[in-house]
Order: C-alpha cells, then sequence, then structure tokens
C-alpha cells in the first residue's frame, strides 16, 4: 500500500517536474525571442539592436 | 560606460573576433556577408559591438547604412577596423573613410598567421604612422595577439585621438576647403565632421542630402560649378572620382607598408572546384556524400540502435509501474506520452548531429562561395541567384538559419523568392517522418529518400520558373561576389555551431516536444466527458475528424494524420511523436498503404514549414500580405502535387 | 567601341578604363576595386561559361558577364 502510494507520488512528480521544466524553458526562450530581451533604453534601435527579439518583431522601441 | 565598434570587410573575422572577446557564439560562415545585423556584447566592461561586414560606406545597400547609421549617430568610443592582413589594400580603402568620421579608430591586422605563407610582410609602425592610428596584429580564429589588443583598445579609449584624414590630390583638397568654409555647413547634424559633410555634398550623397536643410541658392550654384570644374579636370563625375582618390591613398599606403616576396603557384583546390567539367559533379558528390554520411551511414546505424532502447525502457517501465501499482493515467502520461513521443525524436540525434557538423565544415571552409559561382547560371534560368543555392544547402539542416542566410542577395525579388522556396529542401526536422515512413513501407528501397530531396528541388524550379513567368519587368541585378579564400575550418567555430544546432534540436525535444506529446496523449486518452476511451473517441478525434476530410483525396483522411499535420505546425519532429501517440500499438500499416504514405510525406515536405521558419519569413518579407501569399502557395502547391504522387503511386505500385 | 572585360578570355590581363554603368551599380564595381588604371586578370569562367572570376588587387571576385560589360579597359 505504502509502496503503492509512493510510487505514485514519485511518477507524479517526475512528470510534474519535466512539464514544468518544458514550460520553464519555453517561457525564457518567448523572452529571449520575443521583445522582453531587449533593454529599453535609447541606446538601443530596433531593428537591429542585437537582441533576438528585435530580429522578429521591430517593434521594441 | 564605453562602446566600441568592429567593422571590417566581409570575411575579414570580425565575428571570429567577437565571438572570442565577449564569449557570445554568434553565427560565423565563410562566406562574405555573414553578419547581416549588428549584435552586442560585453568584454571588460565595455559595450562590443559586431557590424556587418561591408566594402564601403556607401548610401546604397542595407548594412552599409546600418553600419554608417550606427557610427554617426551612436558614436562609439572606438572603431575597430578589422582588417585581413593579407587584403590590406582594399580594406585600407575602407578605413579612409572611417578615418573621416571623426572617432578614433584602431586598425586590428587579422589573419597575421597567414601572412607568412602568403609571403607578405608588414611594417606595422609605418602604417601606424602613415594612418594616424594605433594598429595591432592578431589573428582571432587561434586566438593570438589578444592581449596586445586589449591594451591598444584600452590605450585608444584613454587618448580618444581622431586619425590622420586621407589626403587626396591638391585640386580636390582645395575644393573641399572652400566648401567647409561656407556657412551651410554649420548646419549639419551634430557628430557629422565638416570634411566629411564637405565629400558627401561633392558625391550628392542621398542619405546624406536628404538628412540636410534645402541648400541655399548661391551656394548650390557654387557646389555645381565646382562639380561640373571637377568633371572637366577627371573626365568621370564626382562621386566616382572620390572613390579613385581614395584608392589611390590606400595603394599608396600598402605600397609603403606592405612588401610581397613572390609566391610560387601553389595547388589552389578551385581548380578542381570550379572547372568546366568538374566543378558540377564534385558539387553532388559531395551534398550526396554529406547526406550518405549522416543519414545513411550513421542514421541507419544508431536510429535501430535508439529505437530499440526507448521500446526497451517503455516496456520495462510500463511492467514495473503496473506491479508497482501505478494509476494507469500517471503511467500513461509517463510512458506512452513522453517516452514515445520525446523517444521518437530523440532517435534522429546522431544522424542530425553529424548532418550539422558537416554543414558546418562546409559554411567554413570557403566552398559556399564557389557554389554559388559554379551554380548562378542554372539557378538564373530560374528567376534566382547563385546566391540562393546557399539557403539551400543550409536548408538541408535547418530552414531558420538558411532563411536568414538569403540576405546576402542583393536582389529584393530574388531574395523574396529564395525564402519562399527554401523551405521546399527537407530540413533536418522532416527527416524523422521520412525514416518512419521509409523503413516501414518501403524497407530495401534506398532509391526514394533520394529522390525526395528531387522533390523538393522540382518544386524549387517550378517554383521559380513560374515567378519568372508572371514577373513582368525582369530588373537586371548584379551578382558580385568575393570568392574568399579556403581555410582549414576552425574547429572552435565548427564545434560551437554544430552544438548549438544540435542542441537546438534537443531542446525542442525535451520542451514543445514533451509538452504536445503529454497533451496529446491526455486528449486522444480521453473524451469530453473526461472518461478514458478508445483514441477514435477521444476529444482529440473528434477534433481531427473536422479537418481530416479534407485529405480524403490524398489518401490520409483519418484524424490521427491530420492532427499530426497540425501539430507539425509546431515542430516538424513532432509530426512523428503525435503519431506515435494517437496509433498507440496499432500498425502504420493499418493506416497508411505505400501510396498514401508517399503522398503523406509529398505534404509534409513541401507544405507549410514550422513555426520558427514562419516567423524567419515573415522577418524577411517585412509583410504580412506576402508572408501569407507564400504559406498559401507552400500548402496548395503541397496539396496538388501530393495529390498527383499519390495517383501515379497508385498506378505503378 | 573600347574592349570591354566581357571581352576577355582567360588567363588574360588588362587595364580597367571607365565604368559606363548606372550610379549605383558603379560605386558598387568602384568600391570592389576597379578603378582606372587598375590591373584585372580573368582567372577562370564558371562551368557554364557565365559568371567569370577575376583577380584584381590581390583578391579574388565573381561577376557575371552582364556587369564585366559595363567595365571598359584601356
Amino acid at each position: 500500500m505504502i509502496v503503492m502510494i509512493l510510487s505514485n507520488i514519485v511518477v507524479a512528480l517526475l512528470i510534474i517536474l519535466m512539464l514544468w521544466y518544458a514550460v520553464h524553458t519555453i517561457r525564457k526562450q518567448r523572452k529571449e525571442d520575443g521583445c522582453g530581451s531587449c533593454k529599453k533604453n535609447s541606446a538601443h534601435s530596433c531593428p537591429s539592436s542585437g537582441c533576438k527579439g528585435c530580429s522578429y518583431s521591430n517593434k521594441c522601441h | 560606460m564605453q562602446t566600441i565598434a568592429l567593422i571590417g570587410n566581409p570575411n575579414c573575422g570580425k565575428t571570429t573576433l567577437f565571438n572570442e572577446l565577449t564569449g557570445i557564439t554568434a553565427y560565423v560562415g565563410n562566406w562574405p556577408g555573414v553578419t547581416v545585423e549588428k549584435k552586442e556584447g560585453m568584454w571588460n566592461n565595455i559595450k562590443v559591438l559586431d557590424l556587418p561586414g561591408v566594402y564601403s560606406l556607401s548610401p546604397y545597400s542595407p548594412e552599409e547604412k546600418l553600419s554608417r547609421r550606427y557610427i554617426l549617430d551612436e558614436q562609439p568610443d572606438l572603431i575597430v577596423d578589422v582588417i585581413d592582413a593579407t587584403n590590406l589594400e582594399r580594406s585600407l580603402y575602407l578605413t579612409s573613410q572611417l578615418a573621416e568620421l571623426g572617432r578614433s579608430v584602431l586598425l586590428v591586422l587579422n589573419m597575421q598567421d597567414l601572412l607568412e605563407r602568403e609571403g607578405i610582410v608588414i611594417d606595422t609602425k609605418r602604417l601606424s604612422l602613415m594612418t594616424g592610428c594605433p594598429v595591432v596584429s592578431i589573428s582571432a580564429s587561434k586566438g593570438i595577439g589578444l592581449e596586445s589588443f586589449k591594451k591598444e583598445v584600452e590605450h585608444a579609449l584613454k587618448e580618444n585621438k581622431a586619425p590622420a584624414c586621407p589626403l587626396f590630390s591638391n585640386y580636390v583638397e582645395n575644393l573641399l576647403t572652400t566648401i567647409i568654409e561656407d556657412d551651410y555647413l554649420h548646419l549639419i547634424p551634430s557628430g557629422r565632421p565638416q570634411r566629411w559633410a564637405a565629400i558627401k555634398l561633392l558625391e550628392e550623397d542621398e542619405l546624406f542630402l536628404s538628412s540636410m536643410p534645402p541648400i541655399p541658392e548661391a551656394f548650390a550654384e557654387f557646389l555645381h560649378q565646382a562639380k561640373t570644374n571637377l568633371r572637366l579636370h577627371f573626365e568621370d563625375d564626382p562621386e566616382a572620382i572620390i572613390i579613385d582618390q581614395r584608392y589611390k591613398v590606400a595603394e599608396h599606403i600598402a605600397k609603403h607598408c606592405q612588401t610581397k616576396k613572390f609566391q610560387k603557384k601553389r595547388f589552389n583546390f578551385d581548380t578542381i572546384a570550379t572547372s568546366r567539367f568538374g566543378a558540377i559533379p564534385l558539387f553532388i558528390a559531395i551534398m550526396g556524400a554529406v547526406f550518405y554520411l549522416s543519414i545513411g551511414l550513421v542514421g541507419g546505424y544508431t536510429t535501430g540502435i535508439l529505437e530499440n532502447f526507448f521500446a526497451y525502457l517503455g516496456s520495462n517501465l510500463s511492467i514495473l509501474l503496473d506491479s508497482l501499482g501505478v494509476f494507469p493515467l500517471l503511467s500513461g502520461i509517463l510512458i506512452d506520452g513522453i517516452i514515445a513521443g520525446v523517444g521518437s525524436v530523440l532517435t534522429f540525434v546522431p544522424q542530425l548531429f553529424v548532418l550539422f557538423l558537416l554543414l558546418s565544415i562546409l559554411e567554413d571552409c570557403g566552398y559556399m562561395a564557389r557554389i554559388a559561382f559554379i551554380m548562378d547560371r542554372l539557378m538564373r534560368t530560374i528567376g534566382l541567384s547563385g546566391k540562393s543555392i546557399i539557403p539551400m544547402v543550409i536548408g538541408t539542416g535547418c530552414s531558420v538559419p538558411a532563411i536568414m542566410s538569403s540576405r546576402t542577395i542583393e536582389h529584393q525579388k530574388q531574395r523574396e523568392l529564395t525564402v519562399l522556396v527554401t523551405p521546399f529542401i527537407p530540413c533536418g526536422a522532416k527527416m524523422p517522418v521520412f525514416a518512419l515512413m521509409l523503413t516501414y513501407f518501403f524497407p530495401g528501397k534506398w532509391y526514394i529518400a533520394p529522390l525526395i530531396y528531387v522533390l523538393g528541388i522540382l518544386a524549387v524550379i517550378i517554383t521559380g520558373l513560374l515567378a519568372r513567368a508572371i514577373d513582368k519587368h525582369k530588373e537586371k541585378n548584379a551578382f558580385i561576389l568575393e570568392l574568399p579564400r579556403y581555410q582549414l575550418p576552425s574547429a572552435k567555430n565548427v564545434y560551437l555551431q554544430t552544438r548549438e544546432r544540435t542542441l537546438g534540436f534537443v531542446a525542442k525535444a525535451g520542451t514543445i516536444i514533451l509538452l504536445s506529446s503529454v497533451i496529446i496523449y491526455l486528449l486522444s486518452s480521453y473524451n469530453f466527458t473526461l472518461q478514458s476511451v478508445d483514441s477514435d473517441d477521444s476529444m482529440l478525434a473528434i477534433f481531427g475528424k473536422f479537418i481530416s476530410p479534407v485529405f480524403i483525396p490524398l489518401g490520409f483522411g483519418f484524424w490521427q494524420a491530420s492532427v499530426a499535420l497540425l501539430t507539425g505546425i509546431a515542430a516538424k519532429e513532432s509530426i512523428v511523436s503525435t503519431l506515435s501517440v494517437t496509433m498507440g500499438t496499432q500498425a502504420l500499416s493499418s493506416f497508411f498503404d505505400p501510396a498514401s504514405a508517399l503522398s503523406y510525406m509529398t505534404f509534409i515536405l513541401l507544405s507549410s514549414p514550422c513555426i520558427a521558419a514562419i516567423s524567419a519569413m515573415a522577418k524577411e518579407f517585412g509583410n504580412r500580405k506576402k508572408l501569407l501569399y507564400a504559406l498559401i502557395w507552400q500548402t496548395g502547391f503541397a496539396y496538388l502535387t501530393a495529390l498527383l504522387i499519390r495517383m501515379l503511386a497508385m498506378l505503378i505500385l | 567601341m573600347a574592349k570591354t572585360m566581357d571581352e576577355l578570355t582567360v588567363g588574360q590581363r588588362a587595364e580597367v578604363g571607365a565604368i559606363k554603368a548606372p550610379k549605383q551599380l558603379k560605386r558598387r564595381l568602384m568600391d570592389m576595386g576597379f578603378t582606372k588604371g587598375v590591373d584585372v586578370e580573368v582567372v577562370k569562367m564558371a562551368p557554364m561559361g557565365d559568371p567569370m572570376e577575376v583577380a584584381l588587387r590581390g583578391y579574388n571576385l565573381c561577376l557575371r558577364k552582364a556587369e564585366a560589360r559595363v567595365i571598359e579597359l584601356r
């Protein structure tokens, strides 16, 4: 019984961990690919401030 | 914070230096024009910028405009002019333009390790005296001389001394002096030196003139007279005279600072690589070898092993979890969702690694420019440029960098056409589907795999011919391309690039594919009342059955195939994982027959690419309407071709 | 009519004269080093005879015959 409960918890945790990791990484990438990676200061200019986001969206600044 | 900007001719090693300094791994390739946008990084508390490679600061090409605007408007504290030391004269032509921008300039003689081999000696002290700039010799790819580079940068930042402007012939100099004395020159925007402005006025530089208030009549009259006199005196137009004068300065400096020993003609790979009869067979042989080594040799060996491994892992884990009494929901997500989905994609990592490795070697050694040279005539007949072949070769790895690399094509229509057709070349991510179908339905028929590439190339040709027929104004465009020296691929570049692309593939398996596998598994195992059902009654099935009728003519009008195509928009690899999750234990042959398998492959090959490639396309088109047309063309063409292929296959098979 | 660069055969050398082309192409060619008096040598023709490879100012460049046609020789 305890083994069953424990193993269920372990498997569930494992799955949640993997899903969390996947979502986290995707969100991080989104940020890098979007305007989130640009510092909004005047020294930068779109389309080509060098941040990944600007190269895709053109409207970060 | 201080800023330094790296600038120089294309292919002079700026990006290698930039990577070396900042530890960023920007993309490096050995053909001119790899850096198309500026990149920023930090080095010892100094902001470093990598500007696109330019031959000149003319107002015509986008890269040149970008570099020029950057230096004028954002005023870096130091311009680092990277010079290919084996090509001093042409590099100094650019230096002569940089010197006039009023910023301090540091000359970096890169590739000094190659000088000895080329029999060239450069007197750096003299070069420094003649240009008025500090000079430092380095080899960015070997990491030599970076210490003294650092010292020189710090020194130059402290001194902040403007370089000596190149002196033209007396006639031109006198004219410039008179122009500078005019009151109009006080109106120039800040950051623009007067001498530079005077030269731009003579050259009638459109970009500069548009930034200035209208010229008063008397001064305009004077300028006109001056230009007429120049024309008479030199028998050429003012813009050409200035270029000529600059090259004279560059020649003069190069002559005094550089001694060339006569070199015996050595064997050059180009005697074969661009020869009349050998060139094209060699190109085909090289590409064939790349695919044979990666997909055939390595892929054939590793795919089976990894497939068995994941199957073994799945079945044993399943037995273990069952015996422990884990809920079917949880064990299902883990085994039939994650392991089946992610595993089906990870199987392809070894062969893609080899493919990316070989492609990056090809890119780094200098052969790409030769391919553009030998293929230009052929590509032109289908409305493309020789340079369009570079994106297509890179596209066999991944469409995203391929689409980006199309930016070296000057002519806009050709560039857009190249962007449109590049996804027709099967990328690495589409390979899993092809491999799955081919090994299942056509075992032993090795000739079908190359035919997929042929089909992709045919799609390129047909699209090109059609676009050419539609386009009424057959604009002429230039094809001017430097053929860089061959070089041994730098281990570091190859390693970084291969690693980045392979990790990108693995990362997708761990993120998008993992998520979509779990979601697809859940959706395909439960119905809307959240009861565990057979996949045929699941939520996903009901949803998929909405779309699937569209594909009945193509032979795959069942919901699993349609859903797989939809998930393929996120990433093409997930087609395989979706198929394997939704079909579960049922055999592939209970859904597809050989003819519909072929048409499915065709549709995947030609229809719109994954979301990453779509956004790269959007960026290059810069216009939603064009993107929409492109996607409609790709998908429509895919549909028709798949239909045709299926009919042909039904006749033959 | 002056001889133009596309008429050179492989191995021939010549000196560049005037460039008769629209502003943009002319600037592009001159930026690459085709100024008056510079020495050029035709290194090779592409397999299908069109783009040609020329050596000038110590480096190699390829361009189409259509572009070579605007470069006059002397």
